[in-house]
């Protein structure tokens, strides 16, 4: 503007909108989660599967004779012996071939050129690898506990049953359990109130009893010989649970009565061998379950508020408070290999392998690892599809094969027990 | 020194209630008071008759405010008996042979579904207009339920309790 007197305009201040700018500023922020750690995949021997022996194992075990008396009076030697006839038999276990497709949506490249953070595909590939881990070690703890012939109810309340109780068991198939929600509901209401029903110190020494006396379990590690005096015979079991049970420990009111004067229970916890022989294994994702026998999900996406700028959908993964609360929680006590992993192996020649002839087809892969592939078909809506002939998507794909065989199921023992968060608040 | 003293009982006090939860109030008569939905471990319990007769008073397992039952699911259980098991067969040479062996059975049933009262954690019957009190008797155990904690008294009352949350 020209021309102007010193009256006119003289206050006139510059639009601050005038120019251009950025809305907001992003920022990648960085998130340490916890990465998962397998318990069950590696816990038992791995059993490799013939190929072209069918889809179903059966396993073959001789039994010996069992000691069927306590007392031994033979005859006198001017009479006619008595003849002790010994004769044993086989029993069998079955194990199938099981397998599981994991897959993520399929991606257009248009995110991945435009969007702010990159490198969307590796993180959803570690993500699906997460899941797939997860999947197989719930199959093998689900199996090893719907095949357990016995359980344990800690101070079971049902007059003339006892805390070592028979279940019902069997293989467990993707459209029904032996053990269903009804029979988790129940066991949950056999568990006592006197002690608050919780696997403390001494009812994991009772578990090992019971697991030794009435079961007859082999320990995990190291077949023990002849005890010595003044000794029992060794080997060591394993508690595979919760943290909160061993955590527990340091608060155990039989322990703090009995603690050496070393054990430094301010500045450290418990450690060690629970009871000369009873090693401990924490589990990331414990089993445990609702009133009403159901699983819930162990996490849960939580709805957060809406930001003035940003995504609309705003989710965070967090413990499912279902999950965290639930009351029953099932630890399994373990001796000497009651599974075998049933190592697959891989596919049939002709579909694990890139020949000349078969170059154009995908190979098969079947042990759970994450591929990218452009091998699909694209839905262009209206009942249209199309190849992905030039190449604007793909996907996550996994396929896993799995499988268990009992060898002797009794000697992994499921224990149910009334679950504590902070048993430090609960135990004087 | 009396300042020393106030401060160290109300450390105490704090150290006393840390994480428990001490509430009180009245219960409605021939009703179900839920004082928790998910399991506690009773510390004390105080229940006062307001009715002005002899008072029954249960404390239930439960987190329900319309009954005292408890359905349980119909589920399979599980045993096995002892019996005979008698092997039989032909041997090679055409000889009968004969075995009876005693055996465990396994068994499954089938339990069908049933209404039965929840468990009563406490049952007590309190003289009219008077006070009573419980406390575990061991410190160490207390009294803890799985379900959730209720009062149910044949008349008004009024309590006041102290509890662990156990979740």
């Amino acid at each position: 503007m020209w021309d102007l007197t010193p009256a006119m305009q003289a206050w006139d201040q510059q639009d601050v909108n005038q120019f251009n700018r950025l809305p907001v500023w992003m920022a990648v922020q960085q998130v340490k989660r916890l990465k998962y750690y397998s318990r069950w995949r590696r816990k038992y021997k791995k059993l490799p599967w013939k190929p072209n022996m069918g889809s179903l194992l059966q396993g073959i075990i001789p039994e010996p004779s069992p000691k069927t008396r306590q007392v031994a009076a033979p005859r006198n030697i001017t009479e006619v012996a008595y003849r002790t006839q010994v004769s044993h038999y086989e029993r069998s276990n079955t194990g199938r071939v099981k397998h599981q497709k994991f897959e993520s949506p399929q991606f257009n490249f248009l995110p991945s050129f435009q969007d702010f953070r990159a490198q969307q595909i590796p993180f959803a590939t570690e993500d699906l690898m997460k899941q797939i881990a997860t999947y197989y070690d719930d199959f093998i703890r689900w199996q090893a506990l719907q095949q357990s012939p016995f359980v344990y109810i800690v101070n079971n309340t049902t007059a003339g049953e006892g805390n070592y109780i028979p279940a019902v068991y069997g293989e467990a198939t993707d459209t029904s359990s032996p053990k269903d929600a009804g029979w988790f509901a129940n066991m949950l209401l056999k568990v006592g109130a006197g002690d608050g029903g919780f696997l403390d110190f001494r009812q994991m020494c009772a578990v090992r009893d019971y697991a030794e006396v009435k079961a007859g379990i082999v320990p995990w590690s190291g077949l023990p010989g002849e005890p010595g005096e003044n000794n029992v015979q060794q080997g060591k079991y394993m508690l595979t649970g919760e943290k909160t049970l061993y955590r527990a420990l340091a608060f155990d009111t039989h322990i703090l009565q009995n603690r050496p004067l070393a054990m430094n229970l301010l500045n450290s916890t418990f450690a060690g061998t629970i009871s000369e022989n009873i090693n401990f294994l924490e589990e990331m994702y414990p089993l445990r379950f609702a009133e009403d026998g159901s699983f819930p999900q162990p996490e849960i996406e939580v709805e957060l508020p809406a930001l003035t700028y940003g995504s609309t959908m705003r989710y965070e993964v967090m413990p499912n408070a279902a999950y965290v609360n639930a009351p029953g929680g099932v630890a399994f006590f373990e001796g000497n290999e009651p599974y075998e992993d049933l190592e697959i192996g891989p596919p049939p020649a002709p579909f694990s392998q890139k020949n000349i002839s078969m170059d154009k087809f995908t190979k098969l892969r079947w042990n759970g690892e994450v591929t990218l592939t452009d091998n699909i078909l694209t839905n262009l809506g209206s009942n249209q599809f199309d190849t992905n002939k030039y190449g604007e998507y793909l996907q996550l794909i996994s396929y896993c094969t799995m499988g268990i065989i009992a060898k002797t199921s009794r000697f992994c023992l499921p224990v149910i027990y009334r679950r504590k968060i902070a048993p430090s608040l609960t135990i004087a | 020194m009396k300042n020393l003293l106030r401060f160290i009982t109300s450390l105490f006090i704090a150290a006393v209630a840390f994480g428990q939860v001490t509430t009180s109030g009245t219960l409605t008569a021939g009703s179900n008071n839920v004082i928790s939905t998910d399991g506690v471990a009773i510390l004390s319990l105080q229940i006062s008759d307001t009715s002005g007769s002899a008072n029954a008073v249960v404390v239930y397992d439960t987190d329900s405010a319309s009954t005292t039952n408890i359905v349980r699911p119909a589920y399979t259980s599980a045993g096995s008996y002892q019996t005979n098991r008698i092997v039989s067969f032909t041997n090679r040479v055409g000889v009968v042979q004969t075995y009876t062996n005693t055996v465990l059975y396994p068994y499954t049933s089938s339990v069908s579904a049933s209404t039965n009262e929840a468990p009563r954690v406490l049952s007590t019957v309190v003289t009219a207009n008077s006070t009573q009190s419980f406390t575990p008797v061991n410190v160490n155990t207390p009294l803890s339920t799985t379900l959730g904690l209720t009062i149910r008294p044949v008349g008004s009352a009024v309590y006041t309790i102290t509890y662990q949350p156990l979740r």
